[in-house]
C-alpha cells in the first residue's frame, strides 16, 4: 500500500515535469507569435502616424482598408508575387530532372550533388549583390557576353520587361539544390522490382519515367510544391538587394515591376512609417499562406494515413 | 537477342552522354557566380573602371590585386572599439546564433523526450496543438510585430532577435520525436531504477545517445541564423556594434562604389560556411534534410 503510494507520487510528479516540458514551446509561442498577430490585426483599424506606440493610435475608420484594396499596389504586388512563385516552380522541375539523372549514380554523381547544394546554403544577401554585379548593364557578365554573340544588351535595371526577370533568375539558381536532395532520397527508396517489372512490359526511359517513377514521386512533389509557393509568396531578400536605391526612395524597380507583397509590407514600414497600411497588406499575405499551409497539411496527412 | 543488347549498349552510352552534357551545364550555371566574384575581388578598382561599357566584363584581371581585401578590413567610421565593421558583425553573428540555437535545441529535445518518454494528462491534445502551430506562417507577421516588441520596451535591444527563437520550435520538436521513438525505453527504466530523475535520464542518457539528431538539427539551424537578415533589417539596423554580418554585407556593399570591394565582402561573408560545408558535406545535407523535411 505505502509502496504504491509513493509510486504515485512520484508518476505526479514526473507528470507535472513532462507537462512543464511540453509547455515551454508552446507559452512561447504564443507569447511570441499569437500576441502580434492579435495586435497586427487590431493595427488594422488603427492610424499611427509613424509612432509605434499605443496611445498614439486613432481609430481610422477603415481608410487602411480602402486605400490599401482599392490602390493598384497590392494587386501589381501579388502578380509579381505570382511571378516568383512560378520561379519556386522552375525550380523544382530542375530539381527532378537533377536528381533523376543523378540516380544512375554515373561516375562524379557524388560530386555533381555536393556541387549542386552550395547555392542552398549560401546567403541570399550575397548572392543577390554577386548576381548585381553580373546584371551590371555595362560591366555585368551577362551583358558581356551577349555582346560577345552580338545580342543586344538587355537594359536589365531600366525594362520593366527585364526587371523581373533578374528575380526570377537569382531564385531558380539558388532554390534547387533542397528539391534535389529531397527527391533523390526518394528515388533511392523506390524499389527496383518495379522497374524490372516495367522492363519487362517493354517501358523505356521517358514512357518509364511518366508512368513508373512519377506517381512514386507525387507526395514528395506535392510537398515541395506547398513549400515552393509559400516560399514564393514570401519573398523578400533578393528584390530587397538587388535593386537600386540611391536615396532610400523606397523604388523596387522600375514602376515597381520588382515589389513582392513583402516588399510593399517593409516600404509601409520603413518608408512611410504606416504600420497599418503593413498590417493590412500582412494580413492580407497572412491569409494566402495560411489557406495554401492548411491545404497542404490536410492533404499530405492523407497521403500519410493511406 | 543479340540486336537487343546491342541496342541497349547504345542507349547506355547515349544517357550517360547527356547525362555528363547536362551536369556539366549545371555545374558551369554553379560555378560562375563564384568566378564571377573571385575575379572582380581580385581586380584593381582602377582597371574595372577605366574598363567602362567598351570593354565590359573582366574576365581576368592585367594583374592581380588584392587591395579590396585589406580596404574592406580597414577601419571605417563605424568601426566600434577598434575592430572593423565586418569582423564585428561576424562576431555577433557567431555568438547571437550560437546562443539562440543552443536554448532552441536544449528545449526543443526537452519536449521531444516528454512526449516520447514521460507519461502525462493532455500530452496528445498538447500534441496537437503544438502540431497545428506549424500552419501558421509567422514570417508574413514579422515587419507588424514591431508594435509589440516595442510595448515590450525591445525595440532598440539585441532581444528580438535573441529571445523568441529560444525555446524550441515544433519543426525541431517533431524531429527530435521522431528520433527519440527510436531509443529503447529500457534505458530509462534501467536509469530509474538506479534513482536517476527524470531530468537527469534526459541530460545523461537521452542526450548522449542522440547526438547524430543534434548535430543534424544544429546545422541546419545555423544555416538559417547565420544567413538571416531580415529580423537583424528592422531591429539590429540602429548601432554598428550590433550589426550582424548579412546585414553589413547589404550595408557596405550599398555604401562602396568600388565593386571589387562589393564582391570582396560578398565572398567573405559566404566562404566560412562554404569551407565548412565542403568539409562536413554529408552532416549539411543529411541536417538540412532532417530540419527542412519535417516543417
Amino acid at each position: 500500500m505505502i509502496e504504491k503510494k509513493s509510486h504515485n507520487s512520484i508518476q505526479s510528479k514526473g507528470a507535472i515535469f513532462g507537462l512543464i516540458c511540453v509547455l515551454i514551446p508552446l507559452v512561447a509561442y504564443t507569447f511570441f507569435h499569437i500576441f502580434p498577430l492579435i495586435i497586427s490585426f487590431l493595427m488594422q483599424f488603427f492610424d499611427t502616424e509613424g509612432s509605434y506606440e499605443i496611445e498614439d493610435m486613432v481609430w481610422n475608420n477603415f481608410a487602411s482598408f480602402k486605400t490599401v484594396y482599392l490602390g493598384e499596389t497590392l494587386w501589381k504586388a501579388l502578380g509579381v508575387t505570382m511571378f516568383m512563385v512560378l520561379a519556386q516552380f522552375t525550380s523544382l522541375t530542375i530539381a527532378i530532372i537533377t536528381a533523376n539523372s543523378l540516380h544512375y549514380r554515373y561516375k562524379g554523381s557524388t560530386l555533381f550533388e555536393v556541387l549542386f547544394f552550395i547555392p542552398h546554403i549560401c546567403s541570399s544577401v550575397a548572392l543577390s549583390v554577386i548576381w548585381k554585379w553580373m546584371f551590371d548593364i555595362d560591366q555585368g557578365i551577362i551583358n558581356s557576353v551577349l555582346s560577345m554573340l552580338n545580342i543586344t544588351p538587355i537594359e536589365w535595371y531600366y525594362s520593366e520587361a527585364a526587371y523581373p526577370w533578374m528575380i526570377f533568375i537569382v531564385i531558380v539558381w539558388s532554390s534547387p539544390g533542397y528539391g534535389i536532395i529531397m527527391y533523390k532520397s526518394v528515388f533511392s527508396s523506390i524499389n527496383a522490382s518495379i522497374y524490372e517489372a516495367a522492363d519487362i512490359d517493354g517501358a523505356t526511359g521517358w514512357k518509364k519515367f511518366w508512368h513508373v517513377t512519377f506517381p512514386e514521386l507525387m507526395p514528395m512533389t506535392f510537398y515541395l510544391l506547398m513549400l515552393g509557393i509559400i516560399a514564393g509568396m514570401q519573398t523578400f531578400e533578393i528584390p530587397k538587394i538587388i535593386r537600386v536605391d540611391a536615396n532610400n526612395s523606397g523604388v523596387y524597380g522600375p514602376y515597381d515591376c520588382g515589389l513582392t507583397l513583402m516588399c510593399y509590407i517593409y516600404r509601409e514600414f520603413d518608408v512611410n512609417g504606416n504600420l497599418s497600411h503593413a498590417s493590412v497588406i500582412s494580413w492580407f499575405l497572412f491569409i494566402i499562406t495560411l489557406t495554401l499551409s492548411i491545404v497542404s497539411f490536410k492533404v499530405r496527412k492523407k497521403w500519410v494515413d493511406e | 537477342m543479340e540486336k537487343a543488347k546491342k541496342e541497349k549498349k547504345i542507349s547506355t552510352v547515349g544517357s550517360k552522354v547527356g547525362f555528363y552534357i547536362f551536369c556539366g551545364f549545371l555545374t558551369l550555371c554553379v560555378i560562375i557566380p563564384f568566378y564571377v566574384v573571385l575575379v572582380t575581388s581580385m581586380t584593381s578598382w582602377q582597371e574595372i573602371a577605366q574598363a567602362g561599357a567598351e570593354k565590359g566584363f573582366i574576365w581576368w584581371p592585367s594583374k592581380i590585386d588584392f587591395s579590396s581585401y585589406t580596404k574592406i578590413f580597414e577601419m571605417d567610421y563605424n568601426a566600434v572599439g577598434g575592430v572593423p565593421t565586418l569582423l564585428r558583425a561576424f562576431f555577433n553573428t557567431i555568438w547571437m546564433t550560437l546562443f539562440t540555437v543552443g536554448f532552441n535545441l536544449f528545449f526543443s529535445s526537452l519536449a521531444a523526450y516528454a512526449y516520447t518518454k514521460l507519461q502525462f494528462k493532455g500530452k496528445e491534445m498538447i500534441f496537437m496543438i503544438q502540431l497545428a502551430t506549424m500552419m501558421i506562417p509567422g514570417a508574413t507577421m514579422t515587419i507588424p510585430s514591431v508594435v509589440f516588441y516595442n510595448m515590450l520596451g525591445w525595440v532598440g535591444t539585441r532581444l528580438p532577435v535573441l529571445i523568441p527563437g529560444m525555446f524550441g520550435g515544433a519543426s525541431a520538436i517533431f524531429f527530435f520525436r521522431s528520433y527519440f521513438q527510436g531509443i529503447s525505453n529500457e534505458y530509462f527504466e534501467a536509469a530509474k531504477i538506479d534513482g536517476l530523475g527524470e531530468f537527469q535520464c534526459f541530460l545523461r542518457i537521452m542526450i548522449p545517445l542522440s547526438v547524430p539528431a543534434f548535430v543534424a538539427q544544429f546545422i541546419f539551424m545555423f544555416v538559417n541564423h547565420y544567413n538571416s537578415y531580415t529580423n537583424s533589417l528592422i531591429y539590429l539596423s540602429y548601432d554598428p556594434s550590433v550589426y550582424t554580418l548579412q546585414y553589413v554585407v547589404d550595408y557596405l556593399t550599398a555604401s562602396y562604389e568600388e565593386t571589387n570591394a562589393k564582391c570582396a565582402i560578398a565572398l567573405t561573408a559566404l566562404t566560412p560556411l562554404i569551407i565548412i560545408y565542403l568539409f562536413a558535406q554529408k552532416l549539411f545535407i543529411e541536417g538540412v534534410q532532417a530540419g527542412g523535411g519535417k516543417e
